[in-house]
Order: C-alpha cells, then structure tokens, then sequence
C-alpha cells in the first residue's frame, strides 16, 4: 500500500523572539494510505489542527515544524507555500469564501495556479467539479456569491474547490462540525464517495468519535500534542487500550437511558507542554501510579496495528 | 430589488460593509434619500463640481477670473452688475469664486489620488505580511506623522518653491502615512480572517491574495476618508495659498483670495468673506457626504 502522507517525528513549536513558548506537538508519527481515511481525534487544545495545518505545510505566524512530512514522494519544503498536492477544506464554509466574490470566481483563482487553462475551459471544469459534489444547478452556484447559498451547499463547494487542486491528499479540519445533522452526514458520504473514486487519502480532523467510528479506516487518538493510541477503527473503538480513549468512548451518550448522567474526565488539557515530565495525562486518570509521573510512555504495539502509550497498558 | 433589503442588519457570515460595497451607485441613492445632511452635502460637491468643469462659462466675467483688472471698478461692494463686489483690482469676487472651483478640487482630487496610490498598497503589504516589514515601513509613516502636516507640507514647498503644483507635491507626502496606517489595520485583521487561511491553503499566491482579499475588503474605509480628505485637502491648499506657498496671484484661488482681501476686511468685507465661505461649504459638503457613507458602510461604528 503507497502511503500518501507519512508524518516523522513531527514538532510544532511557537517561539516568541528566538525563545521557544509551547510545542503543542510533540512527536507525532501519522500514515495515510491512498484511498483511506484516517481519523485524527482527541480533545480542544490537543494539536489535531496543528498537525493538519503542519501536513498542509501552512502554519500560523510564530509556529515553526520540524520533523519529516513526506506527501506521495515528495518531502515538504519549508516554506509558507502549501504543499502541490494536498488540500484541506476548514470547520466553517460560511466564513472559508470571500465575501465579496462570486464563488466562480474563487474557484477560478485556484483553477488558476493549479493549471494552465483558458477562461472557458477553466469554467467548464469548475461547473464540472461543482456537479461532481453533488451541487444541483452548478451554473447558478457558480454565479452565486457566498452569502447567498446555504452552509451545506459552501462545504460542498469547498469540497469542489479542494478537488481542483486534485489533491493525493485531502485534510478535512471538523468538516462537519458547522452543519446540521443531516447536512452533515451528506458530507460524509460523499467524502466516502470520492476517495474511492479519485483515490486520495483523508486525514479527518474530528472531535465526534461518531462520525470517526462511521468514517474512518483508522484512527489516532492525541492528547497533549501526542498519538496516545492508534489503530484500526473497529479494534479501536471496540477494545481501547488507553484510559484517555476509554474515557472519550465512556463520554459518549449511545447506550444510555433517558435521565442518566454522562461520564465526563474531570480536569483539563494542560496549557504548556514544555516542561512536562512523565504521561501528561497522568493528572486526569485513575489508573495512574507513581512511575507514570518519571516515564513518558512510548507508542508500543499491542495488536495487529494497534498501538498504545501508557505503561499500565498491561495492568488494565 | 426594494430599499431596505441591501442596508438590513448583518446575519451570518461577514459584516454587512462587506457586502454593502457591492452597489456602490444604488448605495449612494439610499443615502441621499435617508439622510438629508448627506443629500445636502451630495447637493454641494455636485455645485462644485459643475462650477469646476464648466466655470469658465458660467462665470460673468471669466478674463476677470483669470485675473485681469479692472482699474475703474475698485473695491465695489455687491451690486446688480458684481453680486459679491469687486476686489482691490477691480475684478469680480464672484467670477474668480467660480473659476477657483477648478485648482481647488483638481489639487484636492490629485493628492487623494497620490496619497491613496503610495499608501494603500504599502500598507496592505504591511499589514500583510507583519514582521519586520511592517515595523520598518510603520516607522517611516512614524517619521512622517510626528509632523503637523501642513507645517512638513510648509517645509516642502519652502524647498521646492511656491506654486500649485509644489503644494499638490508636498499634501500628498504629508498625506499618504494616514492612508498607509488605514490600510495596514484594515489587512491586520482581514489577515486572520479564514478566507484568506482558506485561500492561503489552498495555494493562491500571496500578491493575489492581497489584492483581492485584503484589498477588496478594506474598499470601505478607505473610501470614507477619501471622501473626507478631498475636503480637508481643500482647506488644506487653501492654507498654503494663503500664506503665499500654493497658487500664486493673478490665478483664481480660494485661499489667496482671502489673503488678499485680509487687509481690507474691515472696509470691503466681501472681498475675504465669499472665498472663505466658499471654502467652508465644500469642506462642509465632503464631510457631511463622509460621515453619512462611514454610517451606512460600517455598521458598527454607528453613534446614533
């Protein structure tokens, strides 16, 4: 299997004047098959869209990566350009289009410097992409300025829009997370469509542990800038081995009666993971001893492609 | 489509400015018709106007405005034949009125323009792209505004000589740090706003990105103070003609002709009194015109 997007190592840190402030990425390795989705979940403040926006090679202002992406073949340089064969498409289409222009027009533009091609061309592979997602009267779509079109009808075209860069790789940041229940599961479906017909991989940035059970091939659980548990999503899901995963599955409300509390894991994400020693989430978990305060847990393999981080993995 | 539906308040996605840049023309309809200052100073620009493109034909005495004398009609007070009087050569207040309409808004207009030229795209880059870049340029416009403008403008013309051109020159280096910071603030937030992410991301290259989105975006206010500094500019070159640095006699100009009736405003009052009122209104009308765009583009800055 042709891995699209390898991830080594990788470290997001924020410096502020030569001094370094956070790393709220800290050594994640990440793979993506041609044709899969990979989900990457965990908490706010976790580094899932930190790792995105690094995978994309785009990064905030004052963050710096180091570590190896390697997208298809082909190493991610470092500069501010985002990688040729990559596209994302962001948490909420209603603010992701300009104002001001026609969605034609914003299409055009990346049509644009992705390929060489004459006006009229250009806009009939763009209506042509804008039916592909499933946009009924692409014509008009395509005159429509944003404002004027609902956010289901936006991701679709952000979809659209991410295709013309025809990517080997598609980073969907929360792509569902601004829509409605069933404007979202329309999304995901065709997302599952598209992959298979095109055969990029997907990188699915998501706090729903639903839409990753539904969705994804595999999953990557971070916490704290970290992949504490990885794995296929079936054995994931069914058999977690971390006590942060276990926590997550154990917030979700499926199962429950009418009337029943929800379990919530008490406490928070730290803020500043530079001087952390030991798990960092020891603080929250109730199976935590004292060793776990001395070692970091490294990612070891407990199953056929299952790995977890946590040194009481064999106890629990 | 009906009146209201364009100015209705902001829903969803991006503030109504944004979207109300659209229709600049029906735009500016609506404002007239709401707001009676704006309509009374949409009324003055257009008097300006028309006095500056067809003065030479509307004016009675059109050699008189020019500056010819007329050594037998000295100092007359309004009359029949000079409706504002006649100055200390005998030329008809009125006329020159009517001809100083022309250097008046054409300096104003070329400053604006200069000063919108060299400080928008500077600021849009400097806002843009933030770091050193922005602190550099951001301290030159620093260096620029320590200055009272007229008195650098004062400064320049001293060194480049007196004359309207020279005083359009040093205006527009005065003027153009303020249109520079606008714009800078402007793309400072329009930066981080997630269609530029989005575009960024998606691989729009970074000069095209400034120029359409963060550009295109900051049209509104950078057209309320245009509209405001063409009259500020007015009063403006109207103080350096009447300390001798602008337009130089005989020309037409408002703020010289006060300075020359200035000696004698205590026996021919007209002579200094219907420049300085001409000068007056067509601030006045930019201002009212200004201040109703600032209320209807950007929301938010509403008082009322």
């Amino acid at each position: 299997m042709t891995h699209v997007l390898s991830i080594r190592d990788l470290n997001v840190e924020f410096t502020d004047r030569g001094k370094l402030t956070n790393r709220p990425v800290r050594g994640i390795d990440l793979d993506v098959s041609a044709g899969e989705i990979l989900g990457l979940v965990g908490e706010t403040g976790c580094g899932k869209s930190l790792t995105g926006l690094a995978a994309l090679g785009i990064l905030p202002r004052g963050a710096r990566r180091t570590g190896q992406v390697t997208i298809g073949n082909d190493p991610l340089q470092d500069s501010s350009e985002p990688g040729g064969s990559v596209a994302i498409v962001f948490q909420n289409p209603g603010t992701a289009f300009n104002p001001v222009f026609t969605l034609g027009r914003q299409l055009s533009d990346v049509l644009a410097r992705h390929r060489q091609i004459s006006r009229a061309e250009g806009k009939a592979e763009i209506i042509r992409h804008l039916s592909l997602v499933g946009l009924p009267d692409p014509e008009r779509v395509y005159r429509s300025y944003p404002h004027q079109l609902s956010g289901g009808m936006l991701q679709r075209a952000m979809i659209a829009m991410a295709l013309l860069r025809q990517p080997r790789l598609l980073i969907l940041d929360e792509p569902t997370t601004a829509l409605d229940v069933t404007v979202a599961r329309q999304i995901l479906v065709l997302i599952d469509e598209l992959r298979h017909k095109f055969g990029f991989g997907v990188l699915l940035i998501s706090h729903n542990l639903g839409i990753i059970r539904d969705v994804c091939d595999r999953v990557a659980v971070l916490y704290a800038g970290r992949v504490i548990e990885t794995g296929p999503v079936e054995a994931v899901m069914n058999n977690p081995r971390h006590p942060y995963t276990r926590g997550l599955l154990d917030a979700l409300p499926a199962g429950r009666t009418h009337g029943q509390r929800l379990n919530a894991i008490s406490g928070t994400v730290p803020g500043n993971l530079l001087s952390l020693t030991g798990c960092a989430f020891r603080n929250r978990c109730s199976h935590a001893v004292t060793d776990c305060s001395l070692t970091d847990p490294l990612l070891t393999e407990t199953g056929p492609h299952q790995a977890v981080a946590c040194l009481q993995e064999g106890e629990l | 489509m009906s009146p209201t539906t364009q100015i209705s308040a902001p829903t969803g996605s991006g503030p109504a400015g944004e979207q109300a840049t659209l229709k600049p023309i029906k735009l500016l309809k609506q404002t007239l018709g709401r707001d009676r200052l704006a309509a009374v100073g949409a009324m003055i620009i257009v008097l300006v106007v028309i006095l500056a493109v067809f003065g030479q034909w509307l004016a009675p005495f059109p050699d008189q405005g020019m500056g010819a004398t007329n050594a037998s009609a000295r100092n007359l007070a309004p009359n029949a034949l000079n409706w504002l009087g006649t100055d200390q050569l005998g030329r008809d207040v009125l006329s020159r009125i009517i001809m100083g309409a022309n250097p008046a808004l054409t300096i104003s207009a070329v400053v604006v323009a200069a000063a919108a030229l060299i400080g928008i795209p500077l600021g849009a880059v400097a806002g843009y792209r933030g770091g050193w870049l922005d602190e550099a340029l951001m301290r030159v416009t620093e260096i620029f505004q320590a200055f009272p403008p007229l008195l650098l403008a004062m400064v320049t013309v001293a060194i480049l000589g007196p004359s309207l051109t020279n005083a359009g020159i040093a205006l527009a280096i005065s003027w153009w740090p303020w249109y520079a910071r606008l714009v800078r603030a402007e793309a400072k937030s329009l930066r981080e706003r997630s269609y530029v992410e989005a575009a960024r991301a998606m691989g729009i290259p970074q000069l095209l990105i400034i120029s359409r989105h963060v550009l295109r975006n900051c049209m509104t206010p950078i057209l309320v103070q245009a509209t405001v500094d063409i009259g500020t500019v007015i009063l403006a070159a109207g103080s350096l003609a009447f300390i001798g640095l602008g337009t130089q006699p005989p020309l037409p100009d408002w703020g010289l002709m006060v300075a020359e009736g200035r000696g004698l405003i205590f026996s021919s009052w007209w002579i200094a009194t219907f420049p300085g009122l001409a000068i007056f209104l067509a601030v006045l009308g930019f201002n009212l015109l200004g201040d109703s765009l600032r209320d209807l583009l950007d929301p938010r800055q509403v008082k009322r």
